[in-house]
């Protein structure tokens, strides 16, 4: 979403226009759900997670400062959202829960490879610590400035970059001699 | 060495593209001469590439299509929007924030108290000052209704107690399990856990500390229960009877239903209710 979009949408919601909310839902749903899933690792939390998200904004709405930075504020109350849920989950954990339903493989074999790196990446990313993985998913995922990022998590600037430095090369030795991708498609 | 570590931190910027020309210059140059540096910038760079490789999570076209519906359905539930009424500008007010409909609700109500009060209320009173206080904002009115969270607060309790006194009153050595229905247990713990969270936070905005903690206790031992492992867990449900006697969940919610204040008498004892 494109910065005067993000005010624009931030506007109506504060001047409590009745459709904004449901636009504020579908423009951000993915995003919040995708970032919710890299830390749950599963459907169902990551939807109820997404959902406690919208309820949280949808309740705190007059609290939020005008001129503010919405995605900051979104992503902040997510990356919240998404710690506790998993710290309460690890006190209870969840049933397994089934795996997301892929395409139908196009080239099994090449299927197979990306599916392994999939996983790899994945344990890679689940070894590093919550606010490492905070800071390198909003700045290579959902492309949040260090600025906005430093906002979200309330940190400086210079411990953002201190952060993504270290979770990169945390990455870097956990994923270890994986070949790069040979491209978008494979 | 030192300058190395110094401009290490110029990297992460480098790598995404974020850094300003002079410093990207600066970062160049240094990699002319320290090779070391040059090739940890590789490995990094082909350690994001190889990244790239990660599909977003899509639970595929269906669930998003359906995902509004689905977080009304549970904000209607948790109180958060007012039923789907029929009539279309009922049906646009559903989307209000709470907040909105709270603001225009309580300046409503607050007009109608000052008019009253007028009528009614010698100058200076404790109504008057609470009011002025409210206009002016010096105290932040409360998210949710008193009488609607102490509703919600009571429901929610009694939907749990029915929970809890099915597995208390279970005694594995006389009773089949299967007569404990645990597959609906487990589906109504599951939704009061995911109730819980919101309800804890309104119940932290109105100063009911007593109450949060109970929800929170409630939510830990409905959680073991949401989580047993088939509907045959005998073992799972003796672990959540120990966990209810030893938060005695059931006398404190008896205990809450004793100590229930109305309205009016609720915010005359506010200050001798905290805990």
């Amino acid at each position: 979403m494109e910065p005067t979009d993000e005010k624009r949408l931030a506007e109506r919601l504060l001047r409590g226009d009745p459709e904004a909310f449901r636009d504020f839902v579908d423009a951000y749903k993915r995003r919040i759900y995708g970032l919710a899933f890299e830390f749950t690792r599963n459907h169902a939390d990551a939807e109820d997670v997404s959902q406690t998200v919208f309820i949280k904004i949808h309740r705190s709405m007059g609290t939020f400062r005008e001129g503010a930075s919405l995605n900051a504020w979104l992503y902040r109350i997510t990356v919240n959202a998404a710690i506790d849920h998993i710290r309460k989950r690890s006190f209870f954990p969840s049933p397994k829960a089934p795996e997301l339903v892929s395409e139908s493989p196009a080239d099994p074999e090449r299927d197979a490879v990306r599916s392994l790196l999939q996983t790899k990446i994945a344990a890679a990313l689940g070894r590093i610590s919550d606010r490492e993985r905070a800071v390198f998913l909003l700045r290579h995922d959902h492309d949040l400035s260090l600025k906005e990022i430093a906002e979200a998590l309330d940190l400086t600037v210079g411990a953002v970059k201190s952060y993504l430095f270290r979770s990169i090369k945390k990455l870097q030795k956990e994923l270890g001699t994986l070949p790069a991708p040979s491209g978008p498609g494979g | 060495m030192s300058r190395c570590r110094k401009l290490r931190e110029l990297v992460p910027g480098s790598l995404y593209g974020d850094l300003d020309p002079a410093d990207e210059v600066r970062l160049t140059r240094h990699f002319d001469e320290c090779p070391a540096c040059r090739a940890e910038y590789d490995a990094m760079a082909r350690t994001l590439l190889a990244l790239g490789a990660r599909k977003p999570a899509d639970p595929g076209p269906a669930f998003w299509d359906g995902y509004y519906d689905a977080l009304e359905k549970r904000m209607v539930a948790e109180g958060e929007f007012a039923p789907a009424p029929s009539p279309p500008a009922a049906a646009s007010r559903r989307a209000l924030p709470r907040w909105v409909l709270a603001s225009a609700g309580a300046a409503g109500l607050l007009a109608a108290g000052i008019l009253i009060g007028r009528l009614t209320l010698p100058r200076g009173t404790e109504i008057a000052r609470t009011q002025r206080a409210a206009v002016v904002g010096t105290e932040p009115a409360p998210a949710v209704a008193p009488a609607a969270l102490s509703e919600r607060t009571s429901r929610y309790l009694n939907r749990s107690k029915v929970i809890l006194l099915a597995i208390s009153n279970f005694d594995s050595k006389t009773k089949d399990v299967a007569g404990l229905n645990l597959a609906g247990q487990r589906s109504s713990s599951r939704e009061l856990v995911k109730e819980a969270g919101v309800l804890k936070d309104d119940l932290r905005a109105a100063r009911e500390r007593r109450l949060e903690r109970l929800v929170g206790e409630l939510e830990l031992i409905l959680g073991q229960i949401a989580n047993l492992k088939s509907e045959t867990d005998v073992p799972g449900v003796e672990i959540a009877k120990a966990g209810m006697d030893l938060k005695d969940v059931l006398f404190k919610i008896n205990m809450s239903e004793v100590k229930k204040p109305g309205p009016s008498a609720k915010t005359a004892s506010r200050p001798s209710a905290k805990i």
